[in-house]
């Protein structure tokens, strides 16, 4: 059965801003109405609602990585997730590892960051991988660390290996080297 | 409670003729019942019922009770010829969305009671289901984001997070996290909606 186009089409934007509970009551209860006379914009707002569902289902089996901040990261603890986290120090090491009862791996990467424009993270490759960069990362300057969740997934299938990486500061005169960080990860396979 | 003939005022533009009219033919075929007309009016706004509930429950569970207390006392009350206006059935729907809303939020479903009352006249089985996407897939594409657009998606979606939210978790400004989500959200529906490259 089609469905039939909307006179009125709410845009997709709006429809995140809805499901986000960024507009105000007027709104909400205007788009409330509309959704319940029209299948073309509920549609649309199904398509966000699987995405949410995808994200959610992709984080949660720890299929990527991602920055995510020191506010995140509390807030998976309050969330109830089983949280294994180290803290690296500049130009530091840690040993490392996941069990398979860990959620989320998250590591933090300690950095003199104030007065940094652009921040990007340089993922130095196993043997035979390409080095992996993340341009124009988000940080908090003032916290004075990067925090991100690494793919439990990947982590999991990694031999007993060393893995570093690096936090690069770029700026109109070039490139510079914020930290250094070495993680000596052991197999639980 | 719960009794009471409900409208809300909904747009005119928003008025499904369609509805009205299999709303119309349940209130005509009173004391009969027109079971062929119920499950259409069921099939079609039982999934909008749904999308309110996600939007104001957050859980598919609460949402899909919601859909049918919801679609059950709308059709108890077109049966009963309670419903005042029946062409006006959207607004009627969305009134009483809103006030079992208010009574699942104080605990006060009539749920049990009105599902062993009419659950049997009512099958779920026949509405469409949420699409659902496959995890792997998202995940290849959120791989393809641009850093700060993926954390952007991520802490927005995970747990359904304003920009106001976001940008205080990230270090970014509200307005500058509104962007990074319009163009990070324009990459991932455009690769997901692709498929596997």
């Amino acid at each position: 059965v089609s469905t039939p186009p909307c006179r009125d089409p709410i845009s997709f934007d709006v429809l995140v801003e809805y499901w986000l509970g960024e507009l105000n009551d007027e709104h909400t209860q205007r788009i409330d109405a509309h959704l319940l006379g029209c299948d073309a914009c509920g549609a649309k707002l199904d398509e966000i609602v699987a995405l949410t569902d995808g994200v959610r289902g992709a984080f949660d089996a720890g299929l990527f990585g991602t920055i995510i901040g020191a506010g995140f990261a509390r807030r998976l603890a309050e969330l109830g997730l089983r949280l294994r986290e180290y803290r690296v120090q500049r130009n530091g090491s840690v040993a490392c590892s996941v069990g398979p009862d860990d959620d989320v791996v998250i590591s933090r990467l300690s950095a003199p960051l104030s007065g940094i424009g652009r921040l990007d993270l340089l993922r130095l490759g196993q043997p035979g991988e390409p080095a992996l960069r993340a341009e124009d990362i988000p940080f908090d300057a003032a916290g004075g660390e990067v925090v991100f969740v690494a793919p439990a997934a990947r982590l999991r299938a990694l031999p007993t290996c060393t893995e570093r990486m690096q936090l690069i500061a770029v700026d109109a005169s070039g490139e510079r080297l914020v930290g250094d960080y070495t993680f000596n990860h052991s197999s639980t396979r | 409670m719960g009794n009471a003939a409900t409208f809300v005022e909904v747009p005119a533009d928003d008025a499904c003729t369609e509805e009205a009219a299999i709303a119309v033919r349940i209130a005509a075929a009173a004391p009969e019942v027109d079971r062929g007309a119920e499950g259409e009016l069921y099939r079609r706004l039982a999934p909008r019922v749904r999308r309110y509930g996600l939007r104001h429950l957050r859980d598919p569970h609460a949402a899909n009770d919601l859909m049918q207390l919801v679609m059950v006392r709308v059709i108890e009350q077109l049966r009963d010829g309670k419903v005042r206006e029946p062409l006006r059935i959207v607004s009627f729907v969305f009134g009483t969305c809103r006030m079992v809303l208010l009574e699942q939020q104080r605990g006060e479903s009539r749920r049990e009671k009105l599902l062993e009352q009419w659950g049997d006249a009512i099958s779920v089985a026949d509405i469409s289901v949420l699409p659902r996407l496959d995890h792997r897939r998202v995940a290849d594409c959120l791989g393809r984001l641009a850093e700060r657009e993926r954390s952007v998606i991520v802490l927005s979606f995970y747990e359904e997070r304003s920009a106001d939210d976001v940008a205080s978790m990230l270090g970014l400004t509200a307005g500058n996290v509104r962007v990074i989500r319009h163009r990070g959200l324009a990459r991932l529906r455009d690769c997901v909606g692709r498929g596997p490259t």
